[in-house]
């Protein structure tokens, strides 16, 4: 079975492209947009190619004989609806089977509760939009297609690897000595293990499954909270004198960080951080520090909504649930971190 | 007379480093050629340097009396000996060869035909290599103890092909990438015996992205690690008999010493001012006109560079792999 893979050069595609990478009768052509990208996946003998997908004569060629596609290029949010229905449109040119198409469980928004696949999205922020966008426009252009399309809307993905969910985590812990935000921590953080999403991808491509869109959100296997997961990943690390923040303290100081990343966007204060030496290079430095590690208001409403994302659909659909136990997670995520010096 | 130079590979490092400093140095030389099999990097090229073009050497029949190897790494040997077989004196990227033996023929070659092969190692241009190295040979700081250098950062460098990245390509990752820098610093700092202790890297089928590597030179442990992945402290620290001695692994000018006494002072070496990449690629090219009119030595050879090859390839001989198991490394 012949595959390709866009957004290889990301954290989701570095992951897919290892564990296809794994499998017999595969294969995989990892598409990325840029060469620098490429060193993840090289240092397994992947095959790589460079297409941009807003070149559409780049990845023309690329397609003919795949069997399947899988999308999980980060996109713009604004570009990302079009260009997705340009790479589809070529996909049912080319003939391919099947199409996976990577969203996230970001377009629900601020729904509290059990979300399953059948409430509609509701994004409260440009990124969800998007990509509640691009769905619509997906499974409109699908119909009447002999390319099926399969949408999955992963949760939190976490492991290594992840910039977002884990290296960051890992930073702010390690600098903040955070052992728990308190209320500002309380909301339900729905982890699912990247090698999870990348099997889940895989899955969608490879299985038998029933004619249609199939739309399918993607979550881990524990039901943990904010509070929890940097507890537990603390406790990974090994990181002493952590202490749980005030959640007042916390809040007060996030706002600060979000006028001083207003400030950031300024070139007059940019320059002058490039120019700066003793005090002033210090304080700067020390605002920037800040800045990485109080979260934005987007991110501080996430860490307390008490939301549980329902997967049941996609364990049907695919006949596969993501496996892997938040402790082994945590586990890998900290032995992985330690491996390359980011604690 | 001027001499005519030829320019081979019009990528990022060409753009990025040798055309910028040719523009302003463009008096200098007679004609230059570019030259590459890509039209679109040749007219990139023509665009910051105006110049002739050719997609091989061979296709070159004007006199050529300087050559720039600035080619994917695997290329190197095979183009320089074009190059020496033409009677140019040749600077070439780093790292100047792959292969120790293709290394020794090159180091052979040039001294039989008594040319020039000059080594872009843009670190030893650094103002703080020619300070610390005249510090050291002084024992300034007493015996060498150990050094820790972590070094890396998530890979941006706009590569204008993917060689390095092809399957098969052998030798392109991080230890030849950045290590080769990391060594050849330590290499023309000490001029050590180097002894290799052990390594690991995680190039389970390619070339890697992370390594861990020991080694001893004269005797002291060198802790060294290497990420295209993740910005690691990118601090070297050098430990010394009588202080240690840091300095910002990317900062070419400032280093910082730690006297035992308790004293502690942080020095900026601006000798010659130059510290940016655009005046460090002025340096080195300025440094190889002048070796091959025979004013002055080249500040890396071949000859000077080709233990740090065969280092290198003592480390990918002898390296271990991480865990290959996905998420293990």
């Amino acid at each position: 079975m012949r595959i390709v893979v866009f957004g290889a050069g990301g954290f989701v595609g570095g992951w897919i492209c290892e564990e296809l990478s794994l499998r017999d009768n595969i294969e995989q052509i990892a598409c990325v947009r840029k060469w620098a990208s490429s060193v993840r996946l090289a240092r397994r003998g992947i095959e790589i190619r460079q297409a941009d997908l807003e070149n559409t004569k780049e990845y023309q060629t690329i397609l003919t004989g795949a069997d399947a596609v899988i999308n999980a290029a980060m996109l713009p949010a604004q570009k990302e609806p079009e260009l997705v229905a340009t790479l589809y449109s070529a996909c049912v040119l080319a003939g391919v089977r099947r199409f996976v198409q990577m969203s996230s469980a970001a377009l629900y928004g601020n729904r509290i509760g059990s979300v399953d696949e059948s409430m509609a999205p509701a994004p409260d922020d440009a990124y969800g939009r998007g990509k509640a966008e691009m769905e619509r426009r997906l499974v409109e252009s699908s119909k009447g297609s002999d390319t099926q399309v399969v949408i999955l809307r992963p949760s939190i993905i976490y492991g290594p690897f992840s910039e977002g969910w884990t290296v960051r985590y890992v930073e702010r812990i390690a600098k903040g000595r955070w052992k728990g935000l308190g209320r500002a921590g309380d909301g339900t953080c729905n982890l699912v293990h990247a090698q999870d999403v990348a099997r889940a991808a895989i899955a969608a491509v490879t299985n038998d499954i029933a004619p249609g869109v199939h739309i399918l959100n993607v979550n881990g296997p524990d039901h943990v909270t904010w509070n929890e997961y940097i507890e537990r990943l603390g406790d990974e690390l090994a990181i002493p004198n952590r202490a749980r923040q005030n959640a007042v303290w916390f809040r007060a100081m996030s706002s600060a960080a979000a006028m001083l990343r207003i400030g950031a966007r300024f070139n007059s204060v940019r320059s002058l951080y490039r120019r700066s030496r003793g005090a002033t290079r210090h304080a700067m430095t020390g605002a920037k520090a800040v800045t990485a590690l109080y979260p934005a208001a987007s991110e501080l409403d996430l860490l307390r909504r008490k939301v549980y994302y329902l997967a049941d659909r996609a364990a049907k659909t695919l006949r596969m649930s993501p496996s892997i136990p938040l402790d082994e997670g945590l586990r890998q995520s900290a032995a992985w971190c330690r491996l390359h010096g980011i604690v | 007379m001027t001499a005519n130079l030829a320019l081979i590979g019009c990528g990022a490092i060409a753009r990025n480093f040798y055309l910028p400093a040719l523009a302003k140095l463009r008096t200098k030389f007679g004609n230059i050629w570019l030259v590459d099999p890509s039209d679109h990097a040749l007219s990139t090229a023509r665009s910051i340097v105006p110049g002739r073009t050719a997609s091989r050497l061979m296709d070159i029949t004007d006199e050529i009396h300087l050559v720039i190897v600035a080619t994917p790494n695997h290329l190197h040997f095979p183009l320089a000996c074009e190059a020496l077989s033409r009677g140019a004196d040749v600077l070439i990227e780093k790292p100047f060869v792959i292969w120790p033996d293709e290394g020794r023929q090159i180091v052979k070659a040039a001294a039989e035909c008594n040319r020039v092969i000059a080594i872009n190692q843009t670190r030893r241009y650094f103002p703080v290599a020619g300070e610390l190295r005249e510090q050291i040979t002084e024992g300034a700081f007493g015996a060498l103890k150990s050094i820790v250098h972590r070094e890396g950062t998530r890979l941006v460098w706009p590569f204008e092909s993917g060689a390095g990245f092809a399957r098969g390509s052998r030798r392109t990752g991080v230890v030849m990438d950045f290590g080769v820098h990391v060594v050849d610093f330590y290499h023309y700092l000490f001029q050590p015996k180097w002894e290799f202790v052990s390594a690991t890297h995680d190039g389970f089928c390619g070339p890697e992205g992370l390594a861990e590597i020991s080694l001893r030179a004269n005797d002291a442990p060198i802790s060294i690690r290497l990420s295209r992945y993740h910005e690691q402290e990118n601090i070297a620290h050098l430990f010394f008999e009588c202080a240690e001695v840091s300095f910002d692994v990317y900062d070419s000018v400032t280093y910082s010493v730690h006297w035992k006494t308790g004293k502690s002072v942080s020095i900026a070496t601006d000798r010659s001012g130059n510290a940016g990449y655009g005046k460090l690629a002025e340096q080195v090219l300025l440094n190889f006109l002048a070796a091959s009119e025979r004013r002055e030595q080249p500040i890396c050879d071949a000859a000077s560079s080709l233990p740090v090859i065969e280092l290198l390839d003592q480390i990918y001989h002898q390296a271990g792999l991480f865990p290959a198991s996905l998420g293990a490394a």
